[in-house]
């Protein structure tokens, strides 16, 4: 590579996107206020998708690879779906909710402030992937305490995208009377509510090593009924 | 008298080494008597590689001599094997973290560059390593004093948790320094007032999001983590007197199970199996 290409490297859309989300990490407060005032939105929800899509797959095709390569593709396609696709489910009710707490976003404006929670996120997640790395190579019999790592990982994840959105709202919020925090608390349910079931069905994402690969674990229900069950099977009735 | 002046090339090009390697050393100096210059220096990204390549020779450096002091109670072989894995613990335990630290620097309002990231983090490790090495002569006495593998181990991780400690220290005073150059209210050239985006928050409110000093203690946890996770994998460094040689040692287990029964075989209360 010369340094001409170093220092102007391609202006490829995947490179404009990166540079958004550099702008996204770097300058929150201005990215959030050009988000209230409309500046450049479509260009920024292209850009947070394009590397939340990214930045996920690459960590599912990470957490796939310590089952087989199949199972592999299989998270890279299932773990951006997961999150995105809620984000689609979700939309039209995160809409109308922040209608009626009386934010008056616009319809791309909210949807936007979930795709950056969704990109801080990913961003985080791909900065752990060379300590998974790490315990997938050094750690035998990883199943069940990589299951936990991840788990630490992505709760941790969340809570920091969470925080960002809830610093966003705070901040385009026209007046500082307005409830701030029951908005995200309804957003959080509404979405966690989607994302869990999804992902429920989704399964498996790291696949048990002792299993063949399958697509999808064949299981009744939903998430919600199987975790009574279990309860009620620990509790003994 | 013309013969004595003259040096041959391959003496010219050793002196031209030496000279580079020991301006390489004079960064440590530089960190450990002016850090306040130094990390002002990375504030303004000032000679960024050349501290870099300066940094990674001494880290090395220091890490080999000491690797090759906890091998030699071994083995020659086992002194080389050391001399070799140890910078790669320390050094790749950074570069594991790296990414992560890079992110939450860049979410907890610093505006620095991925070089600087790299500095920081050398720098800390540069100070672990040239701590260790000033460990080293305490090391060799008990080396030559007792016969204890235990003992010996346990007190090699002592020196090193304190000098890893240490060195974070200094990468947690550096990042101070380098958040310094926030610019982040700025809008079109133009700082945000007051009534542009409804509340403007204050830097300090985003610095409390979830705790700068929590945030930072989470990234030195997973350091901990990462360097003992990796410093087992690439077991032993003192190595069992009555093992032969190895260079991976393959019995199970893991780092924290071993402190706890190296502990017990010191203080008696747990016989090795």
């Amino acid at each position: 590579m010369t340094q001409s290409t170093l220092l102007y490297p391609p202006q490829t859309v995947i490179w404009q996107a990166l540079m958004v989300v550099d702008d996204l990490l770097r300058y929150p407060y201005r990215f959030v206020h050009e988000l209230a005032h409309g500046i450049n939105l479509p260009q920024k929800i292209q850009a947070m998708v394009i590397c939340s899509l990214l930045f996920l797959a690459s960590y599912g095709a990470l957490l796939g690879s310590t089952h087989s390569g199949a199972q592999m593709v299989s998270t890279a396609i299932k773990t951006p779906l997961l999150f995105l696709v809620t984000l689609l489910i979700c939309a039209p009710t995160l809409y109308i909710i922040n209608l009626l707490f009386g934010f008056n976003l616009t319809f791309s404006q909210s949807v936007s402030l979930v795709l950056m929670d969704i990109t801080i996120t990913a961003t985080l997640l791909l900065s752990f992937a060379p300590v998974t790395l790490l315990f997938v190579l050094t750690v035998p019999e990883t199943y069940a305490s990589f299951v936990f790592l991840n788990f630490i990982f992505y709760s941790f994840a969340s809570a920091i995208g969470g925080g960002f959105l809830y610093q966003a709202v705070k901040q385009i919020a026209t007046s500082p009377k307005l409830p701030t925090k029951p908005l995200l608390f309804v957003w959080f349910i509404v979405y966690g509510f989607v994302g869990t079931q999804l992902a429920w069905r989704l399964r498996p994402f790291i696949g048990h090593p002792n299993e063949p690969f399958v697509l999808f674990r064949h299981l009744e229900g939903d998430v919600y009924t199987s975790i009574f069950e279990l309860f009620r099977y620990m509790v003994g009735l | 008298m013309r013969t004595y002046m003259t040096k041959s090339r391959i003496q010219n090009q050793l002196e031209q080494l030496t000279d580079s390697f020991l301006q390489d050393f004079g960064v440590v100096e530089t960190i450990l008597r002016t850090p306040q210059q130094f990390f002002a220096e990375l504030r303004d990204g000032i000679e960024l590689p050349n501290k870099i390549i300066a940094m990674l020779v001494s880290s090395v450096t220091f890490f080999m001599v000491y690797g090759a002091i906890l091998g030699s109670t071994h083995s020659p072989l086992q002194a080389i094997s050391s001399a070799i894995k140890l910078p790669i613990v320390f050094l790749g335990a950074s570069l594991i973290c790296l990414p992560t630290l890079y992110v939450f620097s860049l979410l907890l309002g610093s505006n620095e560059r991925l070089g600087q990231t790299i500095s920081l983090i050398l720098m800390g490790v540069t100070v672990t390593g040239v701590l260790l090495l000033s460990f080293a002569p305490i090391t060799f006495l008990f080396m030559l004093t007792t016969s204890g593998y235990a003992f010996f181990k346990l007190l090699n991780v002592a020196f090193m948790m304190i000098a890893a400690y240490i060195g974070m220290s200094f990468l947690r005073k550096g990042r101070r320094v380098l958040e310094a150059n926030n610019v982040e209210f700025e809008v079109d050239g133009e700082m945000l007032d007051e009534g542009a985006a409804g509340q403007v928050p204050t830097k300090a409110s985003k610095h409390a999001l979830f705790g700068q000093h929590l945030m930072f203690r989470g990234w030195l946890l997973l350091y901990f983590f990462v360097g003992t996770q990796l410093s087992w994998a690439m077991r032993p460094f003192v190595g069992h007197p009555a093992f032969p040689f190895r260079v991976f040692s393959d019995v199970g287990g893991n780092f924290y199970s071993d402190i706890i029964r190296s502990l017990g075989e010191v203080f008696g209360f747990w016989m090795m199996p």
